[in-house]
């Protein structure tokens, strides 16, 4: 037998109040992201064919860096919010889950992100599709 | 186990659904890679897409070890 984590949070509710901590509160904030993603669908499907821009230069770096410190930040919400405010962990699985997650941002993804796009703008590694 | 299984159920359903809309030739039914392509037009959507991204990678793999080692 293996465990795929440790003990869930949540798993024993005393009432209904951790059902809905635990239970309820992120499922219903999953359903609404996914919402979220459909109504933008709606709104751009008349767009999609609309080939992609793909910025370079300042505008390329400006553009990853949004991209890591939004993403990071919203990282961090879901870490405040989700398991320190509702599932009520400890303050410093709080310290230790931000340290592992700027570590995976800013020490593994983005150094892996430039390296690939170097190799994939050299021609060394084919990652995106080229147009012809 | 159930929740294995319940798992597997949810990551089938999803993986055929998009093989389904990449068979399909109408724009009936859009491939979820189609929705992530257009909420990736935002800013917002970018972050919250990149931020569960990290997410998923930190809760999946990262969470509980102590330097490669599982604590």
């Amino acid at each position: 037998m293996f465990h795929l984590a440790q003990e869930v949070a949540g798993s024993n509710p005393r009432g209904w109040a951790d059902v809905v901590r635990h239970d309820l509160i992120p499922v219903a904030s999953a359903f609404a992201v996914w919402i979220g993603f459909l109504l933008s669908y709606r709104t751009t499907s008349g767009s999609r064919r609309r080939p992609e821009v793909r910025p370079t230069g300042r505008r390329a770096f400006r553009s990853l860096a949004s991209t890591v410190v939004g993403g990071y930040l919203v990282f961090l919400f879901i870490i405040v919010v989700f398991y320190f405010a509702l599932g009520g962990e400890a303050p410093s699985f709080l310290s230790q889950a931000l340290g592992e997650g700027s570590l995976l941002a800013f020490g593994i993804v983005v150094p892996a992100f430039l390296g690939l796009s170097w190799l994939d703008q050299r021609g060394w590694l084919r990652l995106t599709r080229r147009r012809t | 186990m159930i929740g294995l299984v319940g798992w597997g159920i949810v990551v089938g359903g999803v993986l055929g659904y998009q093989g389904f809309c990449l068979l399909d030739n109408g724009d009936r039914w859009p491939a979820l890679s189609d929705i992530l392509r257009d909420v990736m037009r935002y800013p917002a959507g970018r972050w919250v897409l990149f931020g569960l991204w990290l997410w998923f990678g930190w809760h999946l793999f990262v969470r509980g070890w102590k330097f490669f080692l599982r604590a």
